[in-house]
């Protein structure tokens, strides 16, 4: 049974909802039960905090890493350079998610434009 | 009279914290990783109607699954000609992340008398961008309302890429005719003049590394 076996109008909502719906809600309710079990404050929570957040940092990581796209004409250096100015903006300019943001987008755009 | 009075002015003022903090959340629309969020979804769109995938379609995938990656993959299962199983299998394999991430984000969100049915339905709405902003601003929210709070965020956030989802599923020559002038949504100003193409490029391709390992 694959998208275009039936062409019923409803076949594409029901093949979104059980391969696209149901395999990752399914994740969320599994967490939901599990992060219901443990104390708020128990080392198993903090374990779980700290995958799920390198799980979040390595998706950035992959983006800056190894991008596809126009961005992966771009110098390695360049991406690298961009987060760090970004980030270090960010730390130093008081701590303001906007200011990391722009500084690290007019060094990257300003790269891409000069095609360092 | 004055007890009969009592309870009645506590439900409505309960409502009306409620409300506020719901509203509160649904502010968080406006903030800088919503916004990154919502040009993204332009690129999904892009992505979507070059694979012939109906705009009502890219809609639907959008309100259902609401995991950019889970999206793309199962773009890619479907032009790939994958069966239900097999699209299923991968898009299991790209979301199991929510696990961790929805275990730990839990205490932050629930109050002592959150049901258990309010947060099943609410973990639908949990996403990275989610994940982040509720991290991030739930702590200073009064335990009893984060619930509300986390209602406004997530709803918000979802409902709110709809017409993002939208915008680009149009097809090519309108897109091309819609894009220098759009002036519906503020994400268009985000946009480089060259158009989708090149957002496409730019927002969703990296989340396709991830299907390619499957093929």
């Amino acid at each position: 049974m694959t998208w275009q076996s039936l062409p019923e109008w409803w076949w594409p909502y029901l093949f979104i909802l059980m391969a696209g719906w149901l395999p990752t809600d399914i994740w969320r309710w599994i967490g939901i039960l599990i992060g219901g079990r443990v104390r708020e404050d128990s080392e198993a929570l903090i374990i779980v905090r700290a995958v799920a957040t390198a799980l979040v940092a390595g998706v950035i990581a992959q983006l800056i890493l190894y991008p596809s796209g126009s961005l992966a004409e771009s110098s390695m250096i360049l991406r690298i350079g961009a987060a760090a100015a970004g980030f270090a903006a960010y730390l130093c300019l008081g701590r303001r998610v906007i200011v990391g943001v722009l500084v690290a987008e007019v060094i990257l755009i300003s790269g891409l434009l000069l095609s360092l | 009279m004055s007890h009969s009075e009592v309870p009645t002015q506590q439900f409505d003022d309960d409502l009306r914290t409620r409300i506020s903090w719901f509203l509160s959340g649904a502010s968080q629309i406006g903030s800088i990783p919503a916004l990154i969020l919502m040009t993204a979804h332009v690129g999904f769109a892009g992505l979507a109607s070059e694979n012939g995938i109906s705009v009502l379609q890219a809609m639907f995938m959008v309100a259902t699954i609401w995991a950019l990656p889970a999206n793309i993959v199962l773009i890619g299962a479907i032009s790939g000609g994958y069966s239900v199983i097999g699209a299923a299998i991968a898009v299991a394999l790209s979301s199991i992340r929510f696990v961790p991430m929805v275990a730990a984000f839990v205490p932050e969100m629930r109050g002592p008398k959150s049901r258990k049915i309010v947060l099943l339905f609410l973990s639908h709405f949990i996403a990275v961008t989610a994940w982040v902003l509720g991290m991030e601003h739930l702590r200073n929210v009064p335990v009893h309302m984060r619930t509300s709070y986390f209602a406004g965020l997530g709803i918000t956030l979802t409902t709110a890429r709809l017409p993002s989802a939208w915008s680009f599923s149009c097809r090519p020559t309108f897109r091309r005719s819609f894009l220098p002038r759009c002036s519906f949504s503020r994400q268009c100003t985000f946009l480089p003049r060259s158009g989708a193409r090149r957002v496409t490029g730019r927002f969703t391709l990296p989340w396709c590394r991830g299907w390619r390992f499957f093929h």
